[in-house]
């Protein structure tokens, strides 16, 4: 199988209210590309939530390159998790992780 | 230098909270829906607060009294998308800056013709994106319709687009990264997304501080030196 190129963003979760987990966060992006996208390209996008500071909401996921923009665009649509209201702010993209500095 | 032209605040008690979110995402001006003492005033927080008005007449005549009363004392003019005889009116009035298509007016569409007018006079298409973020499913497939075909129509006829959050709450505001990808979104391609977000609202801006400056006659002429005033022999 042809090994698919990866990209990682930096990003930041602003919120107001209580802290959103990994895991509710996880799964309003892939509930967000879902809807957008459809289950094709929510299976081809390989989202994976590398690491996530809950209390801070910085974090960085990694995604296949193509599907970059349809995964940032899911996020930045994500209006509320569970109660609270938040806004996903893209930071920097980068090919490997050492590359977010 | 990006600036969101259009955030809803309720109430002027409001503004620090919308002052601190901007801060926080990078936006160096905002247009508030409150009405300022200038057309511009700078904010204890380092944030440009730009004087915004929304014209609300249904007729020409009224639109044009209304305009005549503003244009002056606001920074951004704004006509929101409405029947095709007001909207090529305000199209082709060079004092309206912005044709707006947010929550209030979904349904509206944008006329080739309409696009072509606002061309020619710099008018530029605001699409306030408040109104996919609020919806979800078939609803905001309908939002989703009218503004690509909105954005479409304003591209194909090389009339400018602006995009603003339109938010009546700080969280609904978005960073002007975050902005550039609701424009693809929007079916716009990266260079015009991030002209949209980056550019347009900042050279709308300075064309108009221009415009409102005293040294301002008409277009192209500007007084460059004032001369000692002396009485004649």
């Amino acid at each position: 199988m042809k090994k698919t190129r990866k990209r990682y963003l930096q990003f930041t979760l602003h919120r107001n209210g209580a802290e959103i987990t990994e895991k509710q966060f996880s799964n309003a992006i892939w509930s967000s590309l879902l809807s957008l996208y459809g289950e094709i390209c929510t299976a081809d996008s390989k989202f994976y939530l590398n690491s996530y500071d809950a209390k801070k909401g910085t974090g960085i996921f990694q995604c296949n390159a193509a599907a970059l923009e349809k995964v940032i665009a899911s996020a930045v649509m994500i209006n509320s998790i569970g109660n609270i209201r938040v806004s996903f702010e893209p930071k920097k993209v980068s090919g490997t992780i050492k590359g977010l500095g | 230098m990006p600036i969101d032209l259009n955030v809803r605040i309720l109430g002027s008690e409001r503004l620090g909270e919308f002052e601190d979110m901007a801060g926080r995402l990078g936006i160096t001006g905002i247009a508030p829906s409150i009405e300022l003492d200038k057309p511009v005033v700078m904010s204890g927080k380092g944030l440009a607060l730009y004087f915004r008005a929304d014209l609300k007449g249904k007729r020409i005549h009224s639109l044009r009294k209304e305009l005549g009363l503003l244009r002056r004392r606001a920074m951004i003019v704004a006509f929101p998308l409405a029947g095709v005889e007001t909207s090529n009116w305000a199209a082709e009035d060079r004092r309206v800056d912005l044709l707006t298509l947010g929550s209030d007016n979904i349904g509206r569409t944008l006329k080739d013709s309409t696009a072509h007018m606002a061309k020619h006079s710099e008018t530029a298409l605001e699409i306030q994106f408040a109104a996919i973020l609020q919806s979800t499913g078939l609803n905001r497939s309908r939002v989703f319709k009218g503004f690509r075909e909105a954005a479409r129509t304003a591209l194909d006829a090389d009339m400018k687009i602006v995009l603003s959050s339109g938010a009546s709450h700080p969280i609904n505001m978005r960073s002007p990264m975050a902005m550039t990808y609701i424009g693809l979104m929007l079916g716009m391609n990266r260079v015009d997304s991030r002209e949209a977000v980056f550019n347009t609202p900042q050279q709308i801006i300075e064309h108009n501080e221009r415009k409102l400056s005293s040294e301002f006659v008409g277009p192209g002429v500007e007084i460059v030196k004032r001369g000692d005033k002396r009485e004649k022999d």
